[in-house]
C-alpha cells in the first residue's frame, strides 16, 4: 500500500486551476520531489494535502485513511508533519521550546497531572527533553537550545523548523523549500541528513524545491508541475529526458 | 505591634487592591498567553460579584459554595461566547469584548434584581485579605506549572503563529476558548472577593475605563511570564498611592512615569533584567575582541 495517495485532486481561486487534477502516490521510505517554475501550484499541492486549504474534488488518502476533508490538526495527528517555505517558528520560545511543541501529539498528561506533578507528567517531559536534545543534534542547533528562535540566523531557522517537524515523529515529512536561501554547502548537508533520516527507516519525505540539482541527485522520484498540472513523473534520470519538462523550464524552440 | 496594626488599618485596603489586581492582570493574561486580545475580564469580574452576593444575600448560601458557583456561572457564559467571539482576531476581538463588558454593566445597572443604579448593599463580610493572597499564590503556582507542561506551551505557540501550531496538531480553538474560560472564572473568584469584602456592589465599579486600566497591569509589566502582570499591576497600583504628596501634579506625574517605561521598555517592566544582561554581554564581548589580537 503508497503511503500517500493523490487523486485527481483540483483546486482553483478565482477562476486560475493552482492545482488541476493532480495524481501521484508515495511509496513508503521513498524521497518524493516535486518540480516546477515559480506558480506552478506546488505550494498549494502541500497546502491541499495538509489540510490548510480544501480541493474543489479529488481527494487525498494517508496510508489508507482519507484526509480530504479533515482539519490540518486531525491531519498532523494522522502522521503528516511539514515545514513552510516562508519559515513559520515560535519565534519568542527558545530552540527547545519549539521543538517540544513539535512533539506535542506524543504527550497525553492532562493538566491535573501537571498541577500536581504527577510522575506521568514528570517522566513524559523528561523523556521528550531528551528526545529534543538528540534532534538538536541532529541538526547541529544544540548549542543554541536556550537562545530564543527569532534570533537565529537564516539557515539556522530552516534547520530548527526541521527538528520540529521531526519531533512529531511523521510517517510523512513534507519540506517546502527546505534549501532556499542555503549555501551549496548547507544545501549539500541537508540532503546528507535527509538521506540518513531516511535511511534510519519509518520515514518518508516530499520535497518541494527549487534547486533542481539538488533534487536529481536526492530523490528517488520526481514528479514535475507546471500551470497547476502534472507535467510528468518518475526517476530523475527519465524526469530530465523528458521533452515537456525541459519545455518547461527552458522554453520551446522555434 | 501596634505599628503592624496601624500600618494594616491605614493601607490595609491598598495591600487587598494589590492581591486583586494582580488576580485580575494574570485572568487578562492567560489570553494574551494565546495571542488573544480580550478585554472581558471586568464583564467577567461583574458577573461574579453579582452573582455570588445575590447568592449569597438570597440564596443563603455559604460564601465559599456562593464564591464557587459564582465562578462556575461566569466559566459557563465564558464557554458559551468563547466559541463564536474567538473567530474574530485582534481589534475586533478586543472591541466584541468591550461590549460584552458594557453590556453586564448596562443589565446590572437597568434590571431591578441586581439593585439598578443604586447597587447592592448589605452584602456580608466574609472575604480576609489573606484570601486574595492566598489564591494569588495558587495561580502563580499554576502558571510556573503551565509555562512547564504541553498545554502551556501550546498555548504560546497558538499566540506566536496560530497556523503553525495547528499543523503541529494542536487543536487550537479547543485551547484558546479554555484560555478564555480559565481568565473568565479568576475574574469571577476576585469578583467574589470583592463583593463580600466591601459589604457593596455598584455597576460603576466595572467600567471600560477599569478593563482598560487591567490591560495595561499586564502589558505595562511584560508579556513575556506570569510574573510581568503581577509586577505591573503591584507597580502601577502603588504608584498613584506613592505620588499622592504631589497632589494635583500627582496623575501628570503619573502619566508620564507610565510613558516613559513604556518607551524605554517596551516589552514590559520585567524585561529590565534583559537590559543588565545585554549590558553584561557586551562588556564581555568587548572584552573578548580586546584580547584577540588582530589577524
Amino acid at each position: 500500500m503508497s503511503l500517500l495517495r493523490l487523486e485527481s485532486l483540483s483546486r482553483s481561486f478565482g477562476g486560475v486551476k493552482a492545482v488541476n487534477g493532480v495524481s501521484f502516490e508515495v511509496e513508503p521510505g521513498q524521497l518524493y520531489g516535486v518540480i516546477g517554475p515559480n506558480g506552478a501550484g506546488k505550494t498549494t499541492l502541500f497546502n491541499l494535502i495538509t489540510g490548510l486549504i480544501r480541493p474543489d474534488s479529488g481527494s487525498v488518502v494517508l496510508e489508507g485513511v482519507e484526509t480530504t476533508r479533515k482539519s490540518p490538526e486531525q491531519i498532523a495527528r494522522l502522521g503528516i508533519a511539514r515545514t513552510y517555505q516562508t519559515i513559520r517558528l515560535f519565534d519568542t520560545m527558545t530552540v527547545r521550546e519549539n521543538v517540544m511543541v513539535g512533539g506535542h501529539i506524543g504527550l497525553s498528561y492532562n493538566l491535573l497531572d501537571v498541577f500536581t506533578a504527577r510522575s506521568r507528567y514528570r517522566q513524559a517531559e523528561r523523556a521528550l527533553f531528551k528526545r529534543v536534545d538528540g534532534l538538536l543534534q541532529t541538526v547541529g542547533l544544540e548549542h543554541r537550545a536556550e537562545d530564543e528562535a527569532g534570533a537565529l540566523s537564516y539557515g539556522e531557522q530552516r534547520r530548527l523548523e526541521l527538528a520540529r517537524a521531526l519531533a512529531a515523529q511523521p510517517s510523512l515529512l513534507m519540506l517546502d523549500e527546505p534549501a532556499a536561501g542555503m549555501n551549496t554547502r548547507e544545501a549539500i548537508d541537508l540532503s546528507n541528513l535527509l538521506r540518513q533520516l531516511v535511511a534510519a527507516g519509518g520515514l518518508t519525505v516530499l520535497i518541494i524545491e527549487h534547486n533542481v540539482k539538488l533534487m536529481m541527485g536526492l530523490c528517488d522520484r520526481i514528479a514535475v508541475m507546471n500551470f497547476g498540472e502534472k507535467l510528468a513523473e518518475g526517476l530523475p534520470s527519465e524526469v530530465r529526458r523528458n521533452a515537456s519538462v525541459v519545455e518547461a523550464y527552458l522554453g520551446k524552440s522555434e | 505591634m501596634q505599628i503592624v496594626l496601624d500600618f494594616f488599618g491605614s493601607y490595609g485596603y491598598l495591600i487587598y487592591l494589590l492581591a486583586q489586581n494582580s488576580v485580575l492582570a494574570l485572568s487578562v493574561y492567560i489570553t494574551l498567553m494565546a495571542g488573544q486580545l480580550s478585554l472581558a475580564s471586568i464583564g467577567f469580574m461583574a458577573i461574579g460579584a453579582y452573582s455570588s452576593a445575590l447568592l449569597s444575600m438570597n440564596a443563603g448560601l455559604p460564601y465559599p459554595f456562593s464564591l464557587v458557583f459564582a465562578a462556575l456561572i461566569a466559566g459557563s457564559v465564558a464557554l458559551l461566547i468563547g466559541g463564536p467571539i474567538l473567530r474574530l482576531k485582534g481589534v475586533y476581538l478586543a472591541i466584541t469584548t468591550v461590549g460584552f463588558g458594557e453590556l453586564m454593566r448596562f443589565i446590572a445597572l437597568n434590571w431591578d434584581y441586581t439593585g439598578g443604579a443604586m447597587g447592592l448593599s448589605g452584602i456580608p463580610a466574609a472575604t480576609e485579605t489573606w484570601h486574595v493572597f492566598a489564591f494569588l499564590l495558587l495561580l502563580i503556582f499554576g502558571f510556573h506549572q503551565l509555562r512547564r507542561s504541553r498545554h502551556g506551551r501550546a498555548l504560546v505557540a497558538i499566540g506566536r503563529d496560530e497556523m503553525a501550531a495547528r499543523s503541529m496538531g494542536i487543536p487550537t480553538t479547543r485551547y484558546k476558548v479554555s484560555a478564555f474560560v480559565a481568565g473568565a472564572m479568576m475574574a469571577s473568584v476576585t469578583g467574589s472577593f470583592a463583593a463580600h469584602h466591601t459589604n457593596y456592589l455598584s455597576p460603576s465599579e466595572f467600567s471600560f475605563s477599569t478593563a482598560v486600566l487591567v490591560l495595561m497591569y499586564a502589558v505595562f509589566g511584560g508579556l513575556g511570564s506570569h510574573w510581568g502582570p503581577v509586577l505591573g499591576a503591584i507597580v502601577l497600583t502603588l504608584l498613584p498611592e506613592m505620588f499622592r504628596f504631589l497632589q494635583d501634579w500627582r496623575m501628570i506625574i503619573y502619566g508620564m512615569s507610565v510613558l516613559i517605561v513604556v518607551i524605554f521598555l517596551p516589552d514590559g517592566l520585567l524585561e529590565i533584567r534583559k537590559l543588565f544582561r545585554r549590558k553584561k554581554d557586551r562588556v564581555a564581548h568587548a572584552a573578548s575582541i580586546m584580547e584577540s589580537p588582530k589577524a
